[in-house]
């Protein structure tokens, strides 16, 4: 079996605009993201996605998928699809340093070596822990105002967990935090993520006031390299410390731990080069004593039924941070024709066979870029 | 006076076919670089280059062009070309990553301050601190046979010092490789490795153990990039100054590199770092900590080859156990600039033109542009 083709189409869609998500890094309105689709010798076609970023990974939709026509289908074109050492070597040989292009090539291989054993993407990745999957919905760091009408709208949906931006202006990140405390209810497990946003000083002052609205988590509170800073902050904090912007490589995992900068590492397939390579970091942080949440750079379809295989195969997950496995609830299409299996309440592996979702073609041509 | 537009242009210069470099992250045997001319209002164009290939960051002339055209291009319009380090924070935070493609644009702007007061960069800079810049040859990861036939080469040009591509194909090979070259360059030519990340920790020690019996002086990039736990335990074991490398992108992983005493010297790039400022950044780093840097090479062309002697002409604590990688010309069928620098075999004199001090031959920029 060989790949015979591999197309890179980039697609511009656009957030819902009552959801529309704002972080310390800044806001984006639509995101521009590649559908990579890869067709073996026997006609049947995988699909992956590049979810890509410009402002936080730095990968970008027209290029990526140049660097797709360009060296990496040349590279790829012969190499059998269910091999992944055949595979990465070509990929490698193409092109490095774009995590997610790198985990899209997966995806679609991945999707390609299940269907053909009419098995589930997981089942190649080890079987999987568990089929379901608790999440939390993220509210963005816009006004009070704002987030408390997101919030209350959020009520009676039966979201356990919420996940709160911060990092902009330490009174106003408490008190959107208060108004969604107020919103929700004391039963809601709260957790903040200030983008690398607080000083050092900030994060510290922020601490009490936050641990007093019952907020159990703190991700990436201070700038990635501040590793001494955040494990200051993490023995006097009162709660957990989460790394993310931090957290790419082994070598960060391993640092974490050494460092004792965070308690918790946030994981995914795009930031992390791959599904393989997500879990093995999994692995890798849970053996160092660190526990493992996954995030996310709002994946579509795809992206999302990817993550949700790989949290699948992951053995050990954070009991108190659950996965940002939301995405698709905040686009106006998912790209795939079921996205059914992420929810706001929880999300659950998409059955059937490769990565269980299907190419929406009507979406894919309605929200392409046109060049 | 205000930047009114950037044009691009992808070249490929062909290589000297004997000469092709290989080491353990490939073979540089194609180099799809962009030129870029930034325009004013006034009669001034800034000359840049941006020197990457997709397999080191994940850019190439297509990544380049489109980056500038749509991210770049748009965020420096207008503003004034004088100033490289007032509009650093406008390159920088117009796009994540892409340091190359950023390093082209910031170079230009030097190009365009030096002319408009007639001085050459380094002189702009504050230089010269000196005016003849030590400079190595490099040679492939071959078999023994023809890396010892391209030393030879170098030392019948006239250089006095290089370093043999190692981590390919394991330790036994590698000392067989430098065997082969110490015994024809004979013992008065400063020999070190270079191993771009090939080795493991008990590689890299026990190569480190072998080569000081052949007289090799340093080590380059023993290990992953990341993994400077581990670069700190091969330069505590071997016998020999360790240059960072792939490790030394930033100023912050020089700080990280410096406090965890994983090497005794930086290697820095125009590319890597993303301009001549960010590239002076790391080399104060390394100077506050005491250490040295050395400058690395991408197999630059006339221009970028610039930008790397006015760095190295204007700023404090090359270190000489390690000469520059200022060698690119000895690799090229031409150039795209009209007069060559002078570059020579073992010394290089920095440009005394305005600017970066070279010129574009629009017939060469023609005769090798990308098709």
């Amino acid at each position: 079996m060989k790949i015979v083709e591999i197309t890179a189409t980039p697609v511009e869609v656009p957030r819902l605009a009552h959801l529309l998500p704002k972080t310390a890094h800044g806001e984006v309105s639509a995101s521009r993201y590649v559908i990579l689709e890869i067709e073996d010798s026997s006609g049947m076609v995988g699909i992956g996605e590049v979810t890509c970023s410009p402002a936080w990974n730095g990968e970008e939709a027209l290029e990526t998928s140049r660097l797709v026509a360009g060296p990496l289908r040349s590279e790829l074109r012969g190499a059998d699809p269910r091999s992944w050492a055949d595979v990465s070597t070509g990929l490698d040989r193409a092109v490095r340093n774009r995590p997610f292009l790198r985990a899209a090539v997966e995806m679609a291989c991945l999707d390609l070596a299940a269907r053909h054993l009419a098995l589930p993407a997981h089942a190649l990745l080890g079987g999987a822990y568990r089929t379901t999957i608790a999440t939390k919905i993220v509210l963005p760091a816009r006004d009070i105002e704002t987030v408390r009408a997101m919030a209350e709208r959020l009520a009676g949906l039966e979201i356990a967990t919420v996940k709160v931006k911060v990092g902009l202006d330490v009174d106003q990140d408490i008190a959107r935090v208060a108004a969604v405390r107020k919103a929700l209810g004391p039963e809601v497990r709260i957790t903040v993520d200030a983008n690398e946003g607080w000083s050092p000083a900030e994060a510290r002052s922020a601490m009490d006031p936050l641990r007093a609205l019952g907020v159990v988590a703190a991700e990436q509170p201070l700038p990635r390299y501040d590793w001494e800073a955040s494990a200051e902050l993490r023995r006097t904090g009162g709660m957990a410390v989460m790394g993310d912007e931090s957290i790419w490589t082994r070598e960060d995992v391993v640092r974490a731990a050494r460092t004792g900068a965070f308690d918790t590492v946030s994981l995914y397939p795009g930031k992390c080069g791959g599904l393989r390579r997500t879990i093995a970091l999994a692995d890798l942080a849970h053996g160092l004593g660190l526990a493992v949440s996954y995030g996310s750079n709002l994946e579509l379809g795809i992206g999302a039924a990817a993550i949700a295989h790989t949290v699948a195969s992951t053995r050990q997950l954070s009991p108190l941070v659950p996965a940002d496995l939301i995405g698709p609830l905040y686009f106006e299409s998912t790209m795939v024709e079921d996205a059914g299996f992420v929810g706001w309440a929880g999300a659950t592996v998409p059955p059937g066979t490769g990565l269980g979702v299907a190419l929406d073609r009507t979406a894919l041509h309605r929200y392409r870029i046109r060049l | 006076m205000r930047i009114t537009r950037i044009r691009t242009t992808p070249v490929a210069v062909p290589m000297a076919p004997e000469r092709i470099i290989s080491g353990s992250s490939g073979t540089h045997d194609r180099s799809p670089f962009l030129i870029v001319e930034v325009e004013t209002d006034q009669d001034l164009v800034g000359l840049g280059e941006v020197s990457c290939t997709p397999v080191w960051s994940g850019e190439d002339s297509t990544t380049a062009a489109h980056v500038i055209d749509s991210y770049i291009g748009p965020a420096v319009a207008d503003l004034d070309p004088r100033s490289p380090e007032a509009a650093w924070p406008v390159i920088e935070g117009a796009i994540a990553g892409h340091k190359f493609t950023k390093a082209a644009v910031e170079m230009a702007l030097w190009d365009i301050a030096g002319k408009a007061v007639g001085l050459p960069v380094h002189r702009l800079l504050g230089g010269p601190v000196m005016t003849e810049i030590p400079t190595k040859f490099s040679v492939t990861g071959a078999t023994p046979d023809h890396a010892a036939e391209v030393a030879s080469w170098a030392v019948a040009q006239g250089f006095t010092a290089m370093k043999v591509k190692v981590g390919r194909g394991g330790v036994a090979t590698d000392v067989a490789r430098v065997t082969a070259v110490r015994e024809a360059i004979g013992d008065n030519i400063v020999l070190g490795v270079d191993a771009n990340c090939g080795w493991d920790r008990a590689e890299a020690i026990l190569a480190g153990r072998r080569l000081a019996g052949l007289g090799v002086s340093f080590m380059e990039q023993p290990v992953a990039a990341r993994d400077f736990a581990g670069m700190a335990e091969v330069r505590r074991r071997v016998e020999m100054p360790v240059v960072a490398d792939e490790s030394a992108g930033t100023a912050e992983d020089a700080a990280l590199l410096a406090i965890n005493e994983s090497c005794d010297i930086l290697s820095i790039y125009v590319g890597m770092s993303g301009g001549i400022a960010p590239a002076r950044r790391i080399a104060a780093v390394a100077t506050s900590f005491g250490l040295g840097w050395t400058i690395g090479s991408n197999l630059e062309l006339g221009i970028a080859l610039a930008a790397h002697m006015h760095i190295a002409a204007s700023t404090h604590g090359l270190d000489r156990r390690v000469p520059a990688d200022i060698l690119s010309p000895f690799y090229y069928e031409g150039d795209v600039i009209s007069e060559p620098l002078d570059v020579r075999a073992g010394v290089a004199l920095p440009p005394e033109g305005p600017g970066l001090g070279v010129r574009l031959d629009r017939d060469a920029l023609d005769r090798y542009r990308d098709r």
